[in-house]
């Protein structure tokens, strides 16, 4: 007779060297990176995410060439912003959901229960969708070069420290989001209220100057617009850090905070849910 | 024990039965859409700042007419087109899919029900669902200066009704196109987009490309757009938006019979590879 597996308990502090832990951490993230990415293709497919990659954005870049013409400054910041876009949409419609779509197939709570801290998959989970991010933006920045005939002046550096804020900033608000969904147990609703909001205030289709002022002051608390407004004058005009600090110093701030502020109330929502005992509830 | 049979045929098959049918299922899928309060306030909200976006993004490109009409009034029109294209992908369409995700889809096609009556039902219910989003659009286009001109009320009425019809058929169309698929959620996705670009709703079809031109020819719900809008904004007569009428007729018979058709051949061709409640 075989003997069983030994018994074992999560809550069981075991103690690990902080190299080795790290090691595991590191693993657990690649592992569910690997295993997201996997189930992502699978069920799009290579047509289905094509499509679901380039539609929307090829779409819109359409309609605004005739709103705007093809020429107009509006237009190449609305492409470069469209571009931009796509770090938005995963963050409200990828990150904003992931829980909540784990709970809905039944395996958020084994997550849970996982020997390693949910930031590991968290984090892994997180990098299958800026795979996406990635293969979107350059599709539609290459897409507008071609077709539409817009022209860049990209300034590296000030591009890849605004890209990188751009970033942070909305990692901090996606963990946010994260949490509201498991609480609310209605993400995708979630997601699609928000990014309405995002819409109308976070200068995606216009720059958020073009707002009228009462739209432009609750825009102006957001990081988005920020960080649309100095991508867009770094990849369109050579700007410099100098040209654009208006736009970076507000981003880094929000870089520096919202972080902080997403993985707290990440925390707290999350025990919320787990002392009501809601974690497989959907 | 007494048990009642439900079968009562023959009395309740036909138009009676169908009837019943129609508004039961439009009832519950009302039910379903307003189970959650965050569902009630979203809809409405979509179309509504889009909207708003379209128009400001007029504002910032300085242009104060389209196809001869004031922005306002053209987007207006344009998001009704776009509230009835969510219908069709997201309610009328995304009916058996929705069936399947719940497991209900086996019972659904064991059950006498007509599926056509099943799926104009849940159509019903999703652009009762809307009717809220027409309003307030309708009240954001009134407080931005959305300029009517109407000559003919009967032409704004059967317009109208031409809108609605055209919603329908074209989620008859893609329910069957969906549903083979098990990537309906995919689809629906991916395919709202073109169609809000073919229904010319936000640019006018005259400013495509002739091939974009071309194909937006195929979609019911851009003649539908365009009969409204020279109806209510340009005091269009019954005979200025007859042929806009009849090419939606047209395109909106050509959807049905192939939705119909299609929901019969993927009902035939599911129940024989026994692939129908797969996903």
């Amino acid at each position: 007779m075989q003997p069983s597996a030994q018994a074992s308990s999560i809550s069981t502090r075991v103690r690990t060297k902080p190299a080795s832990r790290a090691r595991t951490e590191a693993q657990a993230t690649i592992a569910s990176w690997r295993a997201m990415t996997s189930e992502r293709l699978y069920h799009m497919g290579a047509a289905g995410g094509a499509a679901t990659w380039l539609v929307l954005p090829l779409m819109s870049i359409i309609v605004f060439s005739i709103v705007y013409g093809t020429d107009s400054y509006l237009f190449r910041y609305f492409v470069v912003a469209q571009a931009g876009n796509t770090l938005v949409m995963n963050t409200v419609f990828w990150v904003g959901e992931i829980l909540d779509r784990e709970r809905a197939k039944g395996t958020l709570e084994p997550l849970f229960l996982a020997p390693c801290s949910r930031y590991a998959w968290l984090s892994g989970f997180i990098l299958a969708g800026v795979l996406e991010t990635v293969i979107v933006s350059t599709a539609v920045l290459v897409i507008s070069y071609l077709a539409f005939g817009v022209r860049f002046d990209p300034n590296i550096p000030v591009l890849v420290v605004a890209v990188l804020l751009f970033a942070v900033a909305l990692w901090g608000m996606g963990l946010i989001f994260s949490g509201i969904g498991l609480l609310i147990k209605k993400s995708n609703p979630l997601a699609n209220l928000v990014y309405s909001g995002l819409m109308l205030l976070g200068g995606l289709y216009f720059p958020v100057s073009e707002l009228p002022d009462l739209l432009r002051y609750p825009a102006r608390a957001l990081p988005v617009g920020y960080g649309l407004q100095a991508i867009s004058d770094a990849a369109l005009y050579d700007a410099g850090f100098g040209d654009i600090w208006a736009d970076l110093l507000p981003l880094a701030g929000f870089a520096a905070g919202l972080p902080v502020a997403g993985a707290l109330m990440f925390t707290w929502m999350e025990r919320k849910v787990r002392v009501r005992g809601e974690l497989d509830l959907y | 024990m007494s048990m009642r049979m439900s079968a009562r045929a023959p009395l309740d098959t036909g138009w009676r039965h169908t009837h019943q049918t129609v508004l039961a299922t439009a009832r519950a899928s009302l039910l379903r859409s307003t189970a959650y309060l965050i569902n009630i306030v979203r809809i409405p909200l979509t179309p509504l700042v889009l909207y708003a976006v379209a128009h400001m993004s007029y504002q910032a490109a300085g242009r104060e007419t389209v196809n001869g009409v004031d922005v306002a009034g053209f987007l207006l029109i344009g998001i009704f087109g776009q509230i009835m294209v969510m219908s069709a992908v997201w309610e009328t369409g995304s009916t058996i899919e929705k069936e399947r995700f719940e497991g209900t889809i086996a019972a659904l096609f064991l059950s006498p029900a007509s599926r056509i009556a099943v799926i104009a039902g849940h159509g019903l219910g999703g652009l009762v669902f809307l009717f809220p989003a027409l309003a307030v659009v309708a009240l954001l286009g009134v407080a931005i200066g959305a300029d009517l001109n109407i000559g003919s009320p009967l032409a704004v009425a059967l317009s109208a009704v031409m809108l609605l019809v055209s919603a329908l058929a074209l989620g008859f169309l893609l329910a069957a196109f969906f549903v083979l698929s098990r990537r309906a959620n995919l689809m629906a996705n991916v395919i709202q987009h073109p169609l809000a670009l073919l229904g010319g709703f936000i640019v006018p079809r005259g400013e495509f490309p002739g091939w974009l031109h071309t194909l937006s020819q195929g979609l019911p719900i851009a003649h539908a757009v365009d009969a409204v809008r020279l109806s209510t904004l340009s005091a269009g007569s019954l005979k200025d938006v007859a042929p806009a009428l009849l090419g939606c007729a047209v395109a909106s018979a050509a959807c049905l019979l192939l939705g119909v058709l299609g929901i019969r051949r993927v009902e035939h061709a599911a129940k024989r590879s026994g692939q129908l409640d797969l996903y």
